[in-house]
């Protein structure tokens, strides 16, 4: 691992450690637990939050962790992004950017001829992230006033986890893993008129608790059906499973003024995050192009807090499709590989009946900085919602920049 | 590499300039927020229909802390002043006491007045007083009218230890002191097998008495300190000996009777003598409503007010209403001001609204005077069952809750 990029890397994080107060999606996360996080780094930005038939030697997959057998070299890759979110309805319309680091994961190779490797790190799962303010025109005594709404936070993800080569190369992979995090939501009402204390709502639900992922690959099974200028045709699943998440649960209200605390209501409650199902398909064309489709479901009508199921949330389909360009041939490792993918998602939000859809573009390059590292930038455009029917649309870009630095661990140097 | 490090600058540089860029919120998303919206309400009790009661009565004050000692009669009420003294003296002049070798030859007493009551009380008001020795132990730590009442300090009423008239000024009161009252004292604390013991003295007003004078008390700074003065005359006819002393405590004791008023029209307070009211609403409100005002609006009758030169009538307290007494000795329950704007006494008591909202029990605010230690000034209110009830305390809310 060369020093001067890890030293890229730090500054890069640390400048971007500056920019996690902001605003990023919209009124919609505050139903459920927010946005279903699928991908922390600028790879798996580029195709599309995809990949779980993919098992690649050159990144951490996150969909899949049977992914990991693949891997050559240990691993270390973290990104950090950029929204740009424009939020509108019938009436109004706001511009939302935020960076933020988004995670790091460290994997290792044990074996690579059974498969084995270690991974590591701590990744978002979900994400609230909303603003929205009422202005208020009063002739009364407490003259003009506002009302600001907040939604932040989110469940992250600490994971441990390995993958093993069975017979015939079937990859398998497991991980055990710690969610926790906490959900905001915050309301703020101040008046021009001094003397009237402003009043602060403030709603948090506090989830912690254990889950796994299970994922399978099969060997290329191109050898069976002898498609020509096709390899590597595999096909990927993998389960994410989360137990029932012990969320302590606070309700406070309050105003500016002394002694005016009111705990109205605190307590514990639990949390049913349903499972997630991955299912996908990958092969390699013409030795450049790694094709691959997706499809994710997330029953997310049983969900549930303290027992209370929410009519805001349906099921969520998801579809992806896209492509890797990797170069061949002499000097390969010090050429960009490209990729891009489209995805349509049926998303976890049903708001007064209408189901919210997702329909986006991505896009990336991994720039090599030496034969076993490289700097990804991902890019993901595209819109949620409509602004009919008293909904909101979205309209997205993400820009995510990340590094992956390689480097052969446990292989004992020669000593001259 | 540099061309790496080109490249990496390329791309952070725009992600720095977009992520420093956003718009104020606006209202979008709005209606998808559900129970978190919230609504901006309001409460008033002269128009929400809020049944009220309000009453007056007397209370005690323990006044040892005040800065100022009051003497006299005037409205129905009287008020006393007593002092202890540390005199220390030294050894070679309890030696000279003991073998009579010295003698008081003159002593007085000098206090500096500050205010008069009632305000139009002036220096030709009729003003008359006594000095009593006390005849048991005490301590003004909690000495209030109850005590007094309750005989925890004696004297013997009939035995008046002043001498001659009073010379009073503006800012100077000087009264002569029987010499062998003063002589007692200084022989007690010469002689410790020495009778009758001091335990200070007590001035009480006369009969005749029409004012009340506000004296300068003990203070931190020692400015106009009350003061005794004993000169001491040897028996050879060599040198006098002038000894001066500060007390080493002081109090007062304001005694009367509650202010006579029809009270259903009427509620009143009055310092010194320890006379509040006490005001109550049924207040309808949700539970989990949050406060943001709260404010209680008094109306005055200032025909009815009595105060003194010091006309410190302008500002209230309101004092949230515990279980057994109205108290701030926990801070929680530091009393709010009432400012005069008018002839309406306001302020806001939104932290004790939230209170009783949280406790679930509202017993009321008591209503006190700001300079319940320092005078006897009188205020007078229109009560919950005022025959206009434009005029009755009146409560008005603004607050916040859930939709």
């Amino acid at each position: 691992m060369k020093f001067n990029s890890f030293r890229i890397a730090i500054v890069i994080v640390s400048i971007f450690s500056g920019f996690v107060v902001a605003q990023n999606s919209s009124t919609y996360t505050r139903n459920g637990i927010g946005d279903v996080e699928n991908s922390y780094s600028a790879r798996s930005l580029g195709i599309g939050e995809a990949g779980s038939a993919i098992s690649d030697a050159d990144f951490i997959n996150m969909i899949n962790p049977a992914g990991w057998s693949g891997l050559r070299t240990s691993r270390l890759e973290f990104g950090v992004n950029f929204s740009g979110l424009t939020v509108e309805d019938n009436n109004n319309k706001s511009y939302f950017g935020k960076g933020q680091f988004t995670g790091i994961t460290l994997a290792f190779p044990v074996s690579t001829k059974y498969g084995i490797a270690l991974a590591m790190g701590i990744v978002p799962y979900s994400n609230v992230s909303y603003k929205s303010k009422q202005y208020m025109t009063s002739t009364g005594d407490e003259g003009n006033y506002n009302i600001s709404y907040e939604g932040s936070g989110g469940l992250n993800k600490l994971f441990l986890g390995t993958s093993l080569k069975l017979f015939n190369d079937f990859e398998l992979g497991a991980t055990l893993e710690y969610i926790s995090g906490d959900l905001n939501y915050n309301t703020q009402i101040t008046f021009e008129n001094t003397n009237i204390a402003s009043a602060n709502y403030e709603r948090s639900v506090k989830p912690k608790g254990v889950g796994t992922t299970l994922g399978l690959i099969t060997p290329d099974i191109n050898s069976l059906l002898g498609i020509k200028n096709i390899k590597n045709l595999k096909v990927g699943f993998s389960a994410d499973i989360i137990g029932k998440l012990s969320s302590d649960t606070l309700l406070i209200s309050y105003t500016t003024y002394k002694y005016s605390a009111d705990t109205a209501n605190l307590g514990s409650a639990d949390m049913k995050v349903p499972y997630r199902l991955n299912f996908g398909l990958s092969f390699i064309y013409s030795d450049n192009y790694q094709i691959f489709a997706d499809y994710t479901y997330q029953p997310w009508t049983n969900y549930s807090l303290n027992n209370a199921k929410y009519s805001t949330l349906r099921d969520l389909n998801k579809f992806t499709a896209g492509f890797e360009y990797h170069p061949t041939g002499p000097g390969s490792g010090m050429k960009t590989i490209w990729r891009g993918a489209l995805g349509y998602e049926q998303t976890q939000y049903n708001i007064d009946g209408n189901g919210i859809n997702k329909f986006f573009v991505s896009g990336g390059f991994s720039l090599p900085l030496s034969p076993e590292n490289t700097m990804d930038i991902g890019l993901q455009a595209g819109f949620i919602g409509k602004k009919e029917v008293g909904l909101v649309r979205e309209n997205f870009i993400n820009l995510s920049a990340g590094f992956s630095f390689g480097e052969i661990w446990f292989f004992r140097s020669d000593k001259y | 590499m540099r061309l790496h490090y080109l490249k990496v600058f390329l791309f952070i540089l725009p992600l720095i300039i977009f992520a420093s860029c956003s718009d104020d919120p606006t209202s979008v998303g709005l209606s998808q927020l559900g129970d978190d919206l919230i609504n901006l309400k309001k409460y008033d009790t002269q128009t929400d229909s809020t049944y009220q009661t309000s009453t007056f009565y007397k209370s005690t004050f323990a006044l040892g802390s005040a800065s100022r000692l009051l003497l006299g009669k005037a409205d129905l009420v009287e008020s006393s002043i007593l002092f202890r003294f540390s005199y220390s003296l030294a050894d070679s002049v309890k030696t000279q006491l003991k073998n009579k070798t010295s003698y008081v030859s003159n002593a007085w007493m000098e206090l500096y007045p500050k205010y008069n009551f009632p305000a139009k009380a002036s220096l030709t008001t009729p003003f008359y007083f006594r000095l009593h020795s006390i005849n048991q132990d005490w301590t003004v730590s909690g000495f209030n009218a109850d005590s007094l009442a309750a005989g925890k300090v004696t004297y013997d009423a009939s035995t008046n230890y002043v001498s001659g008239n009073a010379s009073a000024t503006d800012t100077t009161f000087v009264f002569y002191i029987d010499k062998t009252a003063a002589t007692n004292w200084l022989m007690s604390d010469a002689d410790t097998s020495f009778y009758p013991r001091d335990y200070g003295m007590i001035l009480t007003p006369a009969a005749g008495t029409q004012k009340i004078i506000e004296f300068q008390a003990l203070n931190s700074s020692s400015s106009d300190e009350p003061s005794l003065t004993i000169v001491l005359s040897k028996t050879n006819g060599y040198d006098n000996d002038t000894l001066t002393f500060t007390p080493a405590s002081d109090t007062h004791v304001v005694t009367g009777d509650i202010p006579s008023l029809n009270k259903q029209e009427y509620i009143a307070i009055q310092s010194g003598l320890a006379v509040e009211s006490l005001i109550k609403f049924n207040l309808n409100l949700p539970l989990h409503a949050v406060i943001n005002y709260a404010e209680l609006d008094l109306t005055a009758d200032t025909t009815k007010f009595l105060y003194g030169s010091d006309t410190t009538t302008t500002t209230v307290y309101a004092i949230y209403y515990s279980k057994d007494s109205a108290t701030w000795a926990n801070a929680e329950y530091d009393p709010i001001t009432l400012t005069k704007s008018g002839k309406i006494y306001s302020g806001n008591i939104a932290s004790y609204v939230k209170k009783w909202l949280n406790t679930s029990n509202n017993l009321g605010v008591v209503i006190r005077p700001s300079d319940y230690l320092d005078s006897v000034n009188k205020l007078v209110f229109k009560g919950s069952n005022a025959v206009n009830y434009l005029e009755r305390p009146r409560l008005k809310i603004t607050y916040t809750i859930n939709k």
